[in-house]
């Protein structure tokens, strides 16, 4: 979304990239008429990578970040986007055109123990993509064949990065992990490329070998003037070694911005509690207490709606409606969620209970039931309208409707985060988040309902009825509101 | 003359009588153990004369790269070390005063005090232990638990374990021990054999309930593989509380989650070891957690313990140079450092052989000197609590350019063995 910072043409420049990957999607399932159902690796990624700069994507397991640095490599075939390099359409490239995007753009992969392939000696590792791109393109002047041409670079090569010439004609199961990596990193420097995928290099090396990696990483940056896309889950990594940052979460970049920018002032509340999290090696962390986020990572295959994080952000907006402290309505919404979306049962928890009364003789009462639900979801503070419409959806519940008592929440609790997919907002350093939208496109909520955690929501498009002095807020920030939504229109446009 | 033991003879076969001195709260006295593969490509010390304590409620951490031994040591603690590996030597003091009882008169080298030489009591005890005084929390959750089994009945057969240990001590059986045809077939013919009883499975649920599973008694009857990473590791540390442990050793525990996770499962071992008072011995190679959660630390390098102390004197003056260099090779979160300083060179291959009477970090280190080429007893560190102790001769004299070793003395050792 954000302009070039220097004022440069990105290197590359990726547009609402989406890798999907679909199950029961077989002859045979086509047979018996089955949906294909599909896992949403990658959902709508925009990115720009600058010559000559680091950008580092962070996330979890599972968020999608390796799969997106080997799509826009066309190392796997994208279901929708565009990826620009150097202003050419990689995923239109064929033949000559793909081989010469090959030579410019590299990857090193994460796992140095299975991308050597052990049957073949360092040396020809390391010269195969020589070797494929033809290269030398003539034979040297001085009277080496090509072979030894290659034989000669490769060396160079592993001179270049820490091995020693001589170890050529050595197999990877000979190296340490660290080692190996370099091999890997020679590899991809053969060809002398401008653009390198790192995937993970360094997350399964030793501490000690890792700082070697990243300082011989940083080191051929500045020699060969390359630009990185450093793909990692390590934070202080990230911090260490890139010049931006591009946040992941289930598929979605959610914040991206200078490194320093994300690090010191984070916008989106992901970013926020993923900094919080990491333990920091100093005496000071000695018994630091973090308020992790709740639960795992919701499914690929389920994404939630709306602003993907919401099922465990811990400043969830409230609707109009609601005023009630945010451990509450986060109670409330894990509730709802788990009924909605994780299958919870009533009689799952009967059944916790008569385990816990131990035997038989248990007797099913709802009042325990109540109890047991309002301690599990922190529901016990509540009072008012919401205290009622909680207790309804319990009673609801304990008379094993879930359907129902899940319905009853969400007529009564909806937040606007889940109706509406936020979008990256700000220039420099955006973040796809409601609170932030606010700011942009403000929808009238009565400031006294509102809670400091709450704001509008973003984007124009469907919206629950709000009331009706919308207009009196949207007109001072008219032109903020056009700036926000032609960035999103833009991207659309260019997706198609 | 403040050297604490005899390590120096690297055989390590010292025994002395009764136990090494220590806090009046250590719940564990660990001395001079050794662990030692005898593979075909010859001798490994995993673990070389290590010594700790580990007191009463509090976590004691060990950090260290792969391939220092720190996995080895922990396996050796609760007696697990599978051939070809073997104890080679050591002491495992641990206090009990009732077993101390029980063995006075029988095995009086092994009982000093409440303190019993858990090394030198016969097998089946030894087995008996495991469980209600120590047990362990394993690194990868995935291949740790039986993927044919639900969840809820592995928990459930820890718990019943313990159930048949206390009405029948030193008669602890799992379901697989001693496992042959006859009961093979009697299991398949009579279904309702099974292992675990309904209380014992009643049990299993509240300790799922207890490290924050949702939906447990639902939860309890899924199999492994539905569970994701974080869950599969609380029911581990559920699998590991069954027998009530004085010692939990929990071995790299959040190496395989994400951070956010971490934070999860890091709290829920705090929350624990606060409630019940248990002690946990914290395995780990990120200095991040073991600064969140650990009193005091030992630092490994190539099996041995290299620097030991309060957090402080190992994370605020330390003194051996390989602890600076791992501290050094960390990014710092808060502060993007310019140039990190790491350790060159790779981790010691501790086949015996290539080892030697040395200093094992001599040929990483930039301060070496001719003094580090002799085996180094640990001595006591100037800086920092009285804890502090440290194996090298930094902690005795300075560090002199006079004596500093040449660049080149290790590859010329190096050559001279391949020559021959």
């Amino acid at each position: 979304m954000s302009e070039s910072a220097a004022g440069e043409e990105p290197l590359l420049e990726v547009r609402d990239l989406r890798k999907y990957y679909f199950e029961n999607d077989s002859l045979f399932d086509r047979l018996l008429r089955r949906e294909p159902t599909s896992v949403k690796a990658v959902d709508g990624v925009d990115l720009e990578v600058y010559p000559g700069e680091t950008l580092g994507v962070v996330g979890e397991s599972g968020c999608g970040k390796s799969t997106t640095g080997e799509t826009l490599l066309r190392l796997r075939e994208a279901t929708d986007g565009t990826v620009r390099f150097d202003g050419e359409d990689v995923m239109e490239m064929s033949g000559s055109e793909l081989t010469r995007f090959r030579k410019r753009a590299g990857i090193v992969f994460q796992d140095p123990f299975s991308s050597l392939d052990p049957r073949m000696t360092v040396g020809d590792i390391v010269g195969e993509g020589l070797k494929i791109h033809g290269m030398p393109e003539e034979s040297p002047e001085d009277g080496r064949s090509k072979r030894e041409w290659r034989r000669d670079r490769a060396m160079e090569l592993l001179e270049r990065v820490g091995l020693s010439a001589d170890q050529i004609d050595r197999y990877p199961h000979e190296f340490s992990g660290g080692q190996r990596q370099r091999v890997g990193i020679a590899r991809a420097l053969a060809l002398d490329p401008e653009f390198i995928v790192l995937d993970e290099p360094v997350s399964a090396l030793d501490v000690s070998v890792q700082a070697q990696i990243l300082n011989l990483l940083e080191d051929l940056q500045e020699e060969f003037g390359l630009t990185y896309l450093f793909i990692a889950h390590d934070l202080s990594v990230v911090r260490h070694i890139c010049d931006r940052v591009a946040v992941m979460y289930l598929g979605e970049v959610v914040e991206t911005g200078p490194t320093d920018d994300i690090f010191e002032s984070p916008k989106h509340p992901y970013t926020e509690a993923l900094l919080e999290s990491v333990p920091r090696a100093s005496v000071d962390e000695q018994g630091r207490r973090v308020d992790p986020l709740p639960g795992d990572v919701p499914s690929p295959r389920n994404p939630p709606s709306g602003c993907h994080f919401r099922t465990r952000c811990p400043e969830v907006i409230q609707p109009a409606t609601v005023d009630i402290p945010q451990e509450q309505y986060r109670g409330v919404m894990n509730l709802r969620d788990r009924l909605e979306r994780q299958g919870f049962t009533a009689e799952s928890v009967w059944d916790t209970l008569e385990s816990e009364h131990g035997g038989d003789d248990f007797e099913r009462d709802t009042v325990v039931f109540k109890e047991s639900l309002r301690e599990e979801f922190d529901l016990a503070g509540l009072s008012g309208a919401t205290m009622d419409t909680v207790e309804d959806a319990l009673e609801i519940l304990a008379n094993g409707r879930e359907d129902e008592a899940a319905e009853r929440l969400r007529e009564a609790f909806a937040s606007p985060c889940e109706e509406e997919e936020p979008v990256l907002t700000g220039d420099e350093h955006a973040a796809s988040c409601h609170l932030f939208a606010d700011e942009e496109y403000d929808r009238d909520l009565d400031p006294e309902d509102v809670g400091s955690a709450m704001g509008g929501m973003g984007g124009p498009g469907p919206s629950p009825p709000v009331d009706g002095d919308v207009v009196d807020d949207l007109d001072p920030d008219g032109s903020d509101d056009a700036v926000g939504t032609d960035a999103g229109t833009d991207s659309d446009t260019d997706a198609r | 003359m403040s050297e604490r033991t005899a390590a120096t003879e690297r055989a390590g076969t010292s025994t002395e009588d009764g136990a090494p001195e220590g806090h009046p709260d250590d719940v564990l006295r660990v001395r001079n153990l050794s662990t030692r593969f005898f593979t075909e490509e010859g001798q490994i010390n995993a673990v070389e004369s290590v010594d700790f304590t580990v007191r009463d409620g509090e976590v004691f951490g060990i950090v260290g790269e792969s391939g220092s031994g720190k996995s080895v040591a922990a396996l050796s603690l609760i007696d697990l070390v599978d051939s070809p590996g073997r104890i080679t030597s050591g002491e495992v003091w641990y206090r009990d005063a009732d077993l101390a009882d029980e063995f006075r008169d029988d095995v009086p080298e092994a009982v000093d005090g409440d303190l019993v030489d858990t090394r030198r009591l016969p097998e089946g005890v030894r087995r008996a232990l495991r469980g209600p005084a120590f047990s362990m929390v394993f690194q990868d959750p995935m291949s740790s638990l039986n993927p044919s089994i639900t969840v809820g009945e592995q928990i459930a057969e820890a718990v019943e374990v313990q159930r048949r240990a206390r009405a029948n001590p030193r008669r602890t059986r799992s379901r697989t021990q001693g496992y042959g045809m006859g009961r093979l077939i009697a299991d398949t013919l009579l279904p309702n054999r099974g292992y675990t009883s309904e209380a014992s499975m009643n049990r299993a649920i509240e300790l799922l309930e207890q490290v924050g599973i949702p939906d447990p008694a639902e939860r309890a009857h899924e199999y492994p593989h539905q569970f994701s990473g974080g869950m599969l590791q609380r029911a581990m540390i559920a699998q590991a509380l069954a027998g009530e442990p004085d010692v939990l050793v929990a071995d790299e525990p959040t190496t395989a989650l994400d951070v956010t996770i971490q934070a999860q499962i890091l709290n829920l071992l705090r929350d624990l070891q606060e409630e019940q008072d248990t002690s946990v011995v914290m395995i780990t190679h990120d200095l991040g957690v073991i600064a969140r959660m650990c009193n005091r630390v030992g630092v490994m390098y190539a099996g041995q313990i290299v620097e030991r102390g309060t957090l402080s004197d190992v994370f605020d003056s330390p003194v051996h140079p390989y602890t600076e260099g791992l501290i050094g090779s960390i990014p710092d979160l808060d502060d993007p450092a310019p140039r990190l300083r790491p350790i060159e060179g790779n981790v010691p291959s501790l086949l015996d052989e290539e080892m030697g009477g040395r200093c094992f970090f001599a040929d990483r280190c930039p301060k070496a000197m001719s003094d580090c080429l002799q085996p180094i007893p640990e001595y006591d560190a100037e800086p920092g609590s009285d804890e502090h102790a440290v194996r090298c001769v930094l902690a005795r004299r300075e560090h002199s350019e006079a004596d500093a070793l040449p660049s080149d003395h290790f590859d010329r050792n190096e050559e001279v063995r391949g020559d021959e």
